[in-house]
């Protein structure tokens, strides 16, 4: 079972929630946390620890000059222009090789190998007995974030319940994140901009046809904006956050506030156990 | 640069005739107009790498290799485009953009012609 908590927009509390939540659902079942904002991984400031480390490879091509009769093919077919084939040499950007492998399979004079580049690196932590935390990390400078992602999801796939911390935005990243999960939990945040975005993520989701549920964060009370656009497009609102000191003094110490506060743990679990019962109806 | 050969000159332009402003974009200029040196023939070709996805600069550079380019008079380059230009050997003009493809070609000859005399 694989649970994604995104937003659209960034800075809405996904990390906030998925932290929790996985706190809260480990005291019931054994779950993994993934941390698939790769650009920015952020959970392990809630769970410190000694990680586990993998390097993330992927292959680029590295030209045998004695073989290449510099025809051009490759450059041609490389949408992303990483290869520059010039009058006596071939370049090759690896900044902007996206690892297709195609022009392996598309040079005729077999002058491409396989080279192996390191590109990031997936950390992981046993935090106790039923909570594991995987983090992807992506190097910085380095463009193949969704490469990364996958890792992290593949690593992760045979683990019964997982919460996956999305990357913001509904691009590529959130794609790969989230297509082929159970459930989509989108924070939003009632202003004009947390709407926006919001509805971008849920028109991606239908597209990808995953069930999407709304947690409201920094509720002033005012929340009409998301909850009529909620009411029209069908959208439960599991959880209303307010503004509280005690949360935010929580955040700001790098501690778990379903941790440290009874009746926010209360709160988490509720909402733990609405998101597995949607989770279960899904499978 | 004197002029001892004939020169193919490029610069990116916003329109498809020299009389357009220059672009102030390299690889997603709308078009490229090159001039030959000797025969004062030009022709002017629409990019069409400018809405690929990405690393357009260095299918640009591929491009002016193609067209046997040895002279690029641009007002700015990409990291990429001035990594691959650099490995050319075509020698990079920078130019305020602010004026016709024809003025900056004609401030090209003219300054050339200064130097060969």
């Amino acid at each position: 079972m694989q649970i994604v908590i995104a937003s659209g927009k960034g800075g809405t509390g996904k990390t906030t929630v998925a932290s929790n939540l996985a706190f809260v659902l480990s005291g019931k079942y054994d779950v993994t946390l993934a941390d698939c904002d790769v650009e920015e991984p952020n959970l392990g400031i809630f769970f410190p620890c000694n990680p586990e480390v993998q390097t993330v490879q992927v292959e680029v091509p590295e030209v045998l000059i004695d073989r290449c009769v510099l025809c051009g093919t490759c450059g041609d077919f490389c949408r992303f222009g990483a290869l520059a084939v010039l009058k006596e040499r071939v370049l090759f950007f690896q900044n902007l090789c996206h690892s297709c492998e195609g022009c392996f399979r598309i040079c005729p004079s077999d002058a491409l190998q396989k080279k192996l580049v390191r590109v990031g690196e997936i950390l992981t932590c046993r935090l106790s007995d039923s909570l594991v935390l995987v983090t992807g990390r992506l190097d910085e400078g380095d463009i193949r974030t969704t490469t990364i992602i996958r890792s992290v999801r593949k690593k992760v796939s045979p683990d019964p319940v997982v919460i996956i911390d999305s990357p913001p935005g509904t691009a590529c990243p959130f794609i790969e994140t989230v297509d082929e999960t159970n459930l989509c939990v989108l924070v939003t945040e009632p202003t004009p901009f947390g709407l926006h975005d919001l509805s971008v993520a849920v028109n991606v989701l239908r597209v990808l046809r995953i069930r999407c549920l709304v947690v409201i964060n920094r509720s002033d009370g005012n929340d009409e904006l998301i909850e009529q656009y909620c009411t029209e497009n069908e959208l439960p609102v599991l959880m209303c956050i307010p503004f509280d000191f005690k949360l935010l003094n929580a955040q700001n110490t790098g501690k778990l506030i379903s941790r440290e506060d009874k009746e926010w743990y209360l709160r988490f679990s509720e909402l733990g156990e609405k998101i597995m019962k949607y989770a279960r109806e899904d499978l | 640069m004197a002029i001892n050969k004939s020169m193919m000159v490029c610069i990116p332009s916003r329109g498809p005739t020299i009389e357009a402003k220059m672009d102030d974009r390299f690889g997603r200029a709308g078009f490229f107009a090159f001039f030959d040196s000797e025969s004062g023939l030009v022709e002017v070709l629409e990019n069409n790498y400018a809405g690929g996805s990405g690393g357009v600069g260095t299918k640009v550079v591929q491009f002016l290799i193609q067209k046997d380019v040895n002279v690029l008079i641009a007002p700015r380059l990409g990291g990429n485009a001035d990594e691959a230009l650099r490995s050319t050997g075509i020698k990079v003009i920078i130019q305020d953009p602010d004026i016709s493809v024809q003025e900056a070609y004609n401030e090209w000859k003219k300054s050339s012609e200064n130097n060969l005399s």
